[in-house]
């Protein structure tokens, strides 16, 4: 699995760090961009990592209603995305060499939304409920363009493994441009879908009887809060990181690229698209309920382009 | 190698013997005063499912075929038994869910009044059983037919075994109603293929030529009806609600998997590429597909839910089962393989989670006496084995990995993916992508459906007194009931984490119906199980390394509530309130619609009373069925105005039927 040379540990040691630093560094920019738009100076950028330091070294209280579901989804959930964080594509220093089969990455995120929902009606609260029931609305209407535009990628290069799919090797995908990148549009449609930001729902408010997320997690405190919110952070940044890998591909230039630049710039991606989303939740307003549909109705239109490229592609 | 034949033989023989034994001491138990214990029945039901497993495992092993007859002379074709490799799977799972409904039967019976009821309900379940194990076996469409109507009208026996209830009658009559059709089509389509083939026996018949199509076709409708595909799916849950619970999960389970079994053996294997068939098997299944989980998201009654669910589950086997007709029609062998592959694990493994849920419901309804979900809530401290058992099952159904459920249906969703860039026309290609975004749709779906049907029944607070007292028996030990769920559960998770080594088991199966000999452990290449390892020691490392601690330190008090003072239950979401949004998104579908009044003087300002109701009636029911029903009731009272009870007229009548008799006989 892993050769001990110089390369794959400094690939390995790299990896690590990011995952381990990039997803609060993410929410973080996001936060600072969000600041400045408001002529604000804003928190820090490191704010998030001491804010889950804090969480950690609080007390924790949860309801007397709940059951063992409560507490060992949130430790269930940061594994899968640890778990996921190997599988999915979502920079080019891979260190392991795990097959990222397009399904089972989508079972997997389905798996922990699954554990998600479950702790939020865990404590019978009428918020928790409202989140949980919104959630799967909106998983609902995004499921088909996710796999739809990871499908046409697939498709168009013979293999359900991801980490093929996104290794820059496959000739059949390097003339491709207009593919990879509405799949990378379509993709982060859909993640703003399902990471809860704005037009979707607003990530900022608390109480509120139109959010998603945040009232999922309502009961959570302390550590538990902490893994929670390290989970969403992971989660951001695996998604931001796949499609802005989609983006990338659609460089010609990346192709010819050396590995460190490619490291650079995949990272670099992923910053530059929680800038484009902090962008986006300073300028525009959270959608009603009601409409989300019409939102969504981008990204799928965008994977139905997918899938027509990959067809038109492949025609024998 | 006789001595294995024979043993294959004999174990297949003695299961039927033992369970024909339980029915023949349910008469004598009848006839005299003898009391029979639950128990014994129970050991002799478990008896024959672990014999009908250990000669299913040897017939696995071997690969021996066997065949013998019951009645050389039966009519018209000798009552014969066959047993191949195709067989092998379906009596495994029948094995498997009999024994574990044996155990769960008593939990049932016991709370039967008198020595007749509990009779009946075990005679029923023998003649079920051994309809069910002939039905796999009979190599003959006669024998086929016949045992196919034993289970059909056991089965139908169970739905009624309530029938005090008003709508036990009615579901027992739509249940009759549906396998009678079924029944009709496969007999006219059997002897059809008679007439071309010039015999009863399976072997002998092929679909290649346009000829058998109408057969074909026959065939396939009826499979579809009894399987409960979508249009025909409207009795499924009104039967498998009302069974008794260790009786659905058997009906569930198994008798609907004898349908998919006919289609493999006769249509699958019988080389049939007729489009139509093949299309039809498709549209058909996508659309029970969506429709069924749709239902089963909105549904209020548990053991409802999961019949809706199964028409999901149905759908999705025969949407496999197009896609392996279709590989086969432009010879794309690998392709083949995986689609067979995944519609008999999806089979098997849907037999074994639906058991186990129907089990679930079973228990649930025995705590409650509520199948309601708007009554249940906080069940997971008073059950805590049910739950388990229900988690692991939802989670199955859901193909959340590293269960079995996402096993089987990554092959189905990997088939689907292979043909979008195989060899094929266009058409095709953009066909499987459809299907693929319509399976992550019914994924989706179906996420928010066990969903629901986890949060609202276990999680939370108890919605009714009856489940604030709900007791699973034994005080916190395993009864019968409860292990009969936790062995599922722990079958489920085996076959989902060592997929790999399962689907080796099936190769012969696959060379059977594909002809080719590609291993099937090669085609599911996701490490699930190590995976899954990785992930619980991840999972449990974090647990006791950043949870743990605090664990002693945690203060527990009310959920959040805005400083309102404790809410009451009814504050909580309900089932249909989590199903809204959804059930708003498909309304005309759903046939949704919410009225709200509001009373009082201000209404705005100071309402005093508000009442919301959501209606909800099903499409096919009250636009279909309930129209053709109408009509059928108007032509029938109309018609009986011909029988005017005078002998002049009915005279008249004779004269004119011999008029255009003769009439008729003069012109042809």
């Amino acid at each position: 699995m892993i050769a001990i040379d110089s390369a794959s540990m400094l690939k390995l040691g790299a990896f690590l760090v990011s995952i381990t630093l990039m997803p609060p560094l993410t929410v973080g920019i996001i936060r600072k961009v969000k600041a400045r738009f408001q002529n604000r100076i804003g928190a820090p950028i490191i704010q998030p990592i001491l804010d889950i330091i804090k969480l950690m070294h609080k007390s924790e209280t949860i309801s007397k209603h709940v059951s063992w579901i409560f507490r060992s989804a949130s430790a269930i959930n940061i594994s899968v995305l640890i778990l996921l964080s190997f599988l999915i594509p979502w920079t080019t220093f891979h260190p392991l060499n795990i097959p990222g089969d397009l399904f089972f990455i989508i079972y997997l995120l389905a798996l922990s939304r699954f554990f998600t929902v479950l702790a939020a009606l865990d404590a019978g609260s009428a918020f928790g409920g409202f989140g949980a029931s919104r959630e799967v609305t909106l998983a609902l209407l995004v499921e088909p363009a996710v796999i739809l535009c990871l499908v046409s990628l697939g498709s168009t290069a013979g293999t359900s493994n991801l980490t093929e799919v996104f290794a820059f090797n496959n000739l059949a995908l390097k003339t491709h441009t207009g593919l990879w990148f509405i799949a990378g549009c379509g993709l982060f449609l859909a993640s703003l879908v399902e990471l809860s930001r704005m037009p979707a729902d607003d990530p900022t408010t608390h109480l509120e009887l139109t959010m998603v997320h945040e009232a999922m997690i309502l009961e959570n405190s302390a550590t538990n809060l902490a893994l929670v919110e390290m989970t969403h952070f992971i989660k951001i940044v695996l998604l931001l990181g796949i499609s802005s890998q989609c983006f990338l591909h659609a460089i010609p230039y990346m192709w010819r690229a050396s590995d460190l630049t490619r490291g650079l710039l995949s990272v670099a991606g992923v910053f530059a698209l929680a800038t484009t989303i902090a962008v986006i939740e300073s300028l525009s307003v959270k959608l009603r309920w009601t409409k989300l549909p019409e939102f969504i109705a981008y990204a799928v239109a965008m994977s139905i382009f997918c899938v027509l490229i990959a067809l038109s592609r492949n025609m024998h | 190698m006789n001595s294995i034949h024979f043993t294959v033989t004999t174990l297949y023989t003695a299961a039927c013997l033992v369970w024909a034994f339980g029915f023949v001491i349910t008469l004598i138990s009848d006839v005299t005063k003898i009391q029979i214990k639950d128990k014994f029945f129970s050991f002799i039901m478990m008896a024959g499912g672990i014999t009908a497993i250990a000669g299913a495992v040897k017939g696995f092993c071997y690969k021996e075929l066997f065949g013998y007859q019951i009645f050389p002379n039966f009519g018209l074709a000798p009552l014969s038994c066959q047993s191949d490799t195709l067989t092998g799977p379906f009596i495994l799972l029948m094995g498997v869910i009999t024994t574990t409904s044996a155990l769960a039967c008593p939990s049932y019976t016991s709370g039967l009044a008198t020595k007749n009821e509990r009779n009946l309900f075990y005679k029923l379940i023998f003649l079920l059983l051994l309809g069910t194990f002939l039905s796999f076996v009979s190599a003959n469409a006669i024998a086929f037919l016949v045992c196919f109507e034993v289970m059909s009208l056991s089965t139908a026996g169970l739905i009624a075994s309530d029938h005090i209830r008003h709508r036990a009658q009615r579901a027992a009559f739509s249940y009759i109603t549906a396998s009678r059709v079924a029944t009709a089509l496969l007999t006219a389509a059997f002897l059809w293929m008679q007439h071309i083939s010039g015999s009863f026996n399976f072997d002998a018949w092929h679909f290649e030529s346009s000829r058998t199509l109408p057969a074909a076709l026959m065939i396939f409708i009826g499979v579809a009806i009894k399987a409960g595909l979508w249009p025909t799916h409207v009795y499924l849950p009104q039967s498998y609600a009302e069974a008794p619970g260790p009786a659905t999960a058997l009906i569930s389970g198994l008798v609907s998997k004898v349908s998919i079994y006919l289609m493999l053996r006769l249509i699958v294997l019988g080389d049939c590429h007729s489009p139509y068939v093949i299309y039809a098997a498709l549209a058909l299944g996508l659309i029970s597909s969506v429709w069924g989980v749709l239902f089963a998201l909105v549904e209020r009654d548990i053991k409802r839910l999961l019949a809706y669910s199964s028409v999901e589950n149905m759908g999705l086997i025969m949407v496999g089962i197009a896609l392996a007709m279709l590989s086969k029609h432009y010879g794309l062998p690998g392709i083949a393989a995986i689609a067979v592959t995944g519609v008999i694990f999806h089979t098997v493994n849907h037999g074994l989670f639906k058991s186990l849920l129907m089990l679930g419901a079973a228990s649930i309804e025995k705590a409650t006496h509520t199948r309601e979900l708007s009554q249940l809530g906080g069940l997971a401290r008073r059950m805590p084995w049910t739950m388990l058992g229900f988690f692991v099952g939802g989670m199955a159904i859901c193909a959340m990995p590293p269960t079995n459920g996402f096993a089987s249906k990554w092959l189905i969703y990997q088939g689907y993916f292979q043909l979008s860039f195989a060899q094929v026309p266009l058409v095709d290609r953009a066909i499987a992508m459809a299907v693929i975004g319509s399976l992550a749709f019914v994924g989706a779906l179906s996420l928010a459906c066990y969903a629901k049907a986890i949060g609202i029944a276990f999680l939370g607070r108890a919605r009714s007194t009856a489940a604030k007292a709900a007791d699973e028996g034994a005080s916190g030990k395993l009864t019968g009931l409860t292990l009969a769920q936790l062995i599922l559960a722990v079958i489920c998770i085996i076959l989902g984490t060592s997929a790999s080594v399962c689907m080796h088991g099936l190769s012969p199966v696959l060379a059977y119906l594909t002809g080719s000999y590609a291993d099937p452990s090669s085609l599911f290449p996701i490490p699930q199980g190590q995976l899954c390892l990785v992930g619980l020691i991840l999972a449990s490392s974090i647990y006791i390394l950043v949870l743990g601690p605090k664990t002693q330190s945690i203060n527990t008090y009310i959920t959040w509530d805005c400083g309102y003072g404790p809410l009451s239950a009814r504050a909580e979401e309900t089932g249909s309130s989590f199903s809204h949004p959804i059930g708003r998104i498909f309304a005309q579908i759903l046939q949704l619609d919410m009225v709200t009044t509001i009373d009082g003087k201000d209404r705005r300002h100071f309402p005093e009373q508000i009442r919301v109701e959501t209606k909800m009636s099903p499409y096919l029911e009250t636009r279909a069925y309930r129209r053709t029903l109408d009509l059928i009731s108007w032509l029938s009272l109309t018609m009986t105005r011909l029988q005017t009870g005078s002998i002049h007229v009915h005279l008249l009548y004779v004269f004119l039927t011999m008029l255009f008799l003769v009439l008729l006989g003069i012109t042809l």
